[in-house]
């Protein structure tokens, strides 16, 4: 096989203070490009998981750890934190908790200045990264000015400067209003256009199916179910079964096939579902 | 507001962060070394040209007025009741007499305060933190302090707002804010709990964000902000070389035969600063008046 | 738009349990954070109140128990001017549970969560007991009472809070982002609960940005934007004026945007559930087929 983005194999991890682990034998792998959502009920090792990819677990937030995580070939647990932060990034929950500098453009020159990026070289990336997340003119300002989904797009512009290849976002858009969250997801959907490889946390299955192209279902610490976001979307008791629902629209088809006999393609995305829909009942 | 820092476009404020913080220090040598009100207020007025030119005259001024009201109080308190003082200056209310030598020692002291006081204004106000933070940072200063001493600036305004939503949140569970001394103290419990659990959190949260920002590698950082030590801050470095020589002299071969302190001189900078403190007062309590009744309307 | 309550016929007849009269307010450091609101809230309702964040609802709320007094205008809650009374007093009315329970709780176990509001009523032991004992039966924590909340994870604390605040029994509950970060199951928590305290004759105010709740409520829907209320009605009436969704930045939930798409539904009526789009289709259906029964029998 050839080298993936990502590759998880037989990862267990347990905290020191649980009985329990929180990832049981998690094997995995996303290719170049790929955006992969991560769902599952809460307390199920979401977070956990992805911060695994980076390092931060087990080097900072201790516990016992087995398996492989590759990323981009290299192994991460051979690696540091710091080191991995030039390949993968990652953006939190909470906006202002990401923030720790006095102006914007400074926020985003944080990384970079660890990273030991030239001062000239900073100044290009800092003007790339706010274009990417169009907070162009913002460079003076204070980041506790903005509102919650400006500054979850500068914590994200903070990360993109650093250049990473890979993007992973635990919930990055659970704090913020619809305004916010749209703002957040418009930026997204650009990466995804770079070409970037990401992985989403989420509740929301109808972004989750909008944007992801492949979707893991964890629970329990186990991997529940894994495929493209058709596949995992459209087995609709399975998700109900683990407390969770698939996007409305195809909770909607599935039921109408249910009641009315209808033997419709289980569409996840508002214009696939009206084609399938109005092309049955004309 | 994350800092009292104005940015200005000032020769001040172009100069090097570490000539500024060397300045603070000079000011604070040279207000111990002119052991003399009038020499002290002399430096003073001297000072004040460079407040001019950082273009910052009404903000030190606002500033400078809460230190002005220590420097009255201590010049009226101690100049009637220090123990140092013989020599009868003049007499107020009938009964309560100025002293000449705790009149000296008072003013020393007060006009020290505003001296220092001046200078550490114009290095705030004329200083980004995060330059502050760099240029500490070209002292071999290291990182990790720097940034905490940056990221305190940030908190505070941050932990300034939790601390309203805490007491507003503790109210909404129906707990009397306004009440006596032993309530209020009872009430620091559920207020200072939370915030305390609170910034515990933003603070843990934010040391992940640092990891993940590669805070902790190791080998070179660079900044952003680029301080660099040029011809001006020669020429201001120089300068206040020259005058720490001088007032060395001065202090060590002229003493004696210069008298610039006079009765006349401490009475006049005693009722001089009652006078500002007067009118800050009346002006003060007129904003208070129009409030109520702008109130009213 | 005047509104409808939920109660239906003989609301306009009684008296509001809360009656917002032309109230604004503006901040000390001149920001007008609410302007010119009216609003009565009957025995019986939910209200839900939507608009992005600093459209004025948190403002507008914080009136409702006293943490704000109007700078114009006035505000009564049973009966009560809020200008007169203690913030703890309306706090027994008008129970408000913040967005992040940790602002709130802080005592190490339930038990105390629970009997922190009634002792700062100095409330006698046996109504404390009584009290709490049914927040404890509503909420189901009896095998939960001795946790420390900070052993529970975010959902269960999030009704730990939720729980202490109702502790008290207010007459009015204040959600504030109950789902905001919630899983599925969660969500559906909150709905339920949202029901319950309904049906147990409290009114429920929600501060919210999540559509699907309010659609499957279908509640009376207040927006807010820019400091003003800009729709007052039921979710599904807002939810289909396209302007001022658009105003206020919202999104209906995706069921109400494929509806919208949908060329052969009746297209007078929104919808904000996909059970109401399956229970329309079924209704269509069925009159179909009589007009076919009718149409071959004639």
């Amino acid at each position: 096989m050839a080298e993936q983005a990502i590759e998880v194999t037989n990862l267990t991890f347990e905290y020191p203070d649980t009985e329990e682990p929180v990832l049981k034998d998690i094997s995995f792998s996303i290719d170049y490009g790929e955006i992969l959502g991560i769902i599952g009920p809460t307390g199920a090792g979401k977070s956990t998981l992805a911060m695994c990819v980076n390092g931060l677990v087990p080097q900072v937030i201790n516990g016992e750890m087995e398996g492989d995580i590759k990323v981009k070939g290299m192994n991460v647990h051979e690696s540091n934190v710091a080191a991995m932060s030039e390949h993968v990034g990652f953006v939190f929950q909470e906006p202002e908790n990401q923030l720790s500098q006095m102006t914007i453009e400074e926020e985003i020159a944080f990384g970079m200045g660890n990273l030991g990026v030239p001062r000239e070289e900073m100044l290009g990336r800092i003007k790339d990264a706010l274009s990417q997340v169009s907070l162009e003119g913002f460079e003076e300002r204070s980041p506790l000015a903005l509102s919650g989904g400006q500054q979850q797009r500068l914590a994200i512009a903070a990360v993109l400067a650093m250049r990473p290849t890979i993007m992973i976002m635990d919930e990055p858009t659970s704090m913020l209003d619809p305004k916010g969250k749209n703002e957040v997801y418009d930026v997204l959907k650009n990466l995804k256009a770079y070409g970037m490889t990401g992985i989403i946390i989420d509740h929301e299955v109808e972004r989750i199916a909008a944007y992801c192209d492949k979707v893991l279902v964890l629970d329990g610490g186990e991997v529940q179910m894994f495929g493209t976001t058709e596949e995992v979307f459209t087995k609709i008791d399975r998700l109900h079964e683990l407390t969770l629902h698939a996007p409305q629209v195809t909770e909607f088809l599935s039921q109408y096939n249910q009641q009315f006999d209808g033997k419709l393609d289980l569409a996840t995305t508002v214009k696939k579902a009206v084609e399938v829909y109005e092309s049955a009942n004309k | 507001m994350n800092s009292l820092y104005m940015p200005k476009d000032s020769l001040i404020h172009s100069l090097d962060p570490r000539t500024k913080m060397i300045f603070v220090a000079f000011v604070v040598a040279s207000s111990f070394i002119m052991n003399d009100p009038a020499l002290q207020l002399l430096l003073l007025v001297a000072l004040f040209p460079l407040v001019v030119i950082a273009k910052l005259v009404k903000p030190y001024l606002i500033s400078i007025q809460f230190l002005l009201l220590f420097a009255v109080l201590i010049m009226t308190v101690h100049g009637i009741y220090n123990p140092i003082g013989v020599t009868p200056v003049f007499e107020i209310f009938g009964g309560l007499t100025f002293k000449y030598e705790s009149m000296v020692y008072a003013s020393v002291m007060s006009f020290r305060i505003l001296v220092i006081g001046t200078g550490a204004v114009l290095f705030v106000m004329t200083t980004h933190p995060s330059d502050m933070a760099s240029a500490l940072v070209k002292w071999k200063v290291p990182h990790s302090f720097a940034f905490i001493l940056l990221s305190t600036f940030q908190i505070i305004p941050i932990i300034a707002r939790e601390a309203k939503i805490v007491m507003e949140a503790q109210q909404a569970r129906c707990l009397d804010v306004k009440g006596n001394i032993i309530q209020r103290v009872k009430n620091l419990v559920p207020m200072f709990a939370p915030l305390f659990i609170i910034t515990f959190m933003k603070v843990h949260q934010l040391s992940y964000v640092l990891e993940c920002r590669a805070f902790s590698r190791k080998g070179n950082k660079t900044s952003l902000r680029e301080t660099n030590i040029g011809s001006l801050d020669y020429s201001f470095l120089l300068g206040m070389l020259a005058v720490l020589v001088f007032e060395i002299y001065l202090k060590l071969f002229m003493m004696g035969s210069l008298q610039l302190t006079t009765d006349a001189l401490l009475t006049y900078s005693l009722i001089g600063t009652w006078v500002v403190c007067g009118f800050m007062l009346i002006k003060f309590l007129f904003k208070r008046v129009q409030g109520k009744v702008g109130g009213v309307n | 738009m005047k509104a409808q309550t939920n109660n239906g016929e003989g609301a306009e007849t009684m008296q509001p349990y809360m009656s917002v009269k032309n109230v604004s307010h503006v901040y000390p450091n001149g920001v007008t954070a609410v302007k010119d609101i009216d609003l009565d809230i009957y025995e019986g309702e939910v209200v839900a109140i939507l608009g992005s964040n600093g459209s004025g609802k948190t403002t507008l709320v914080k009136h409702f128990n006293g943490l704000l007094t109007p700078t114009k205008g006035e505000i009564t809650v049973g009966g009560l001017n809020t200008k007169k009374e203690k913030i703890s007093k309306l706090s027994s009315l008008v129970g408000y549970v913040f967005q992040n329970p940790n602002h709130q709780t802080f005592l190490p176990s339930v038990r105390k969560e629970l009997e922190y509001g009634c002792t700062n009523l100095k409330m006698s032991e046996s109504e404390m007991e009584e009290r709490v004992n049914k927040a404890i039966e509503l909420f189901e924590l009896e095998d939960k009472l001795e946790d420390n909340p900070f052993d529970l994870n975010s959902s269960q604390r999030k009704e730990v809070a939720m729980a202490s605040i109702m502790a008290v029994s207010p007459k009015v509950i204040v959600l504030d982002e109950p789902t905001t970060g919630q899983d599925h199951k969660g969500c559906k928590r909150v709905l339920d609960l949202v029901r319950m305290f309904k049906e147990h004759g409290h009114i429920v105010v929600l501060i919210t940005h999540d559509m699907h709740l309010i659609g499957e409520l279908n509640c009376r829907t207040i927006v807010m934007n820019q400091s003003r209320k800009i729709a007052d009605d039921q979710a599904d009436i807002v939810f289909s004026h396209k302007g001022i969704m658009k105003e206020a930045g919202l999104q209906p939930p995706q069921i109400t945007s494929f509806a919208n798409d949908l060329s052969n539904l009746d297209s007078s009526k929104t919808y904000l559930t996909v059970d109401s789009i399956l229970s329309w289709i079924k209704e269509n259906k069925e009159k179909k087929e009589e007009a076919v029964q009718i149409g071959s029998g004639s």
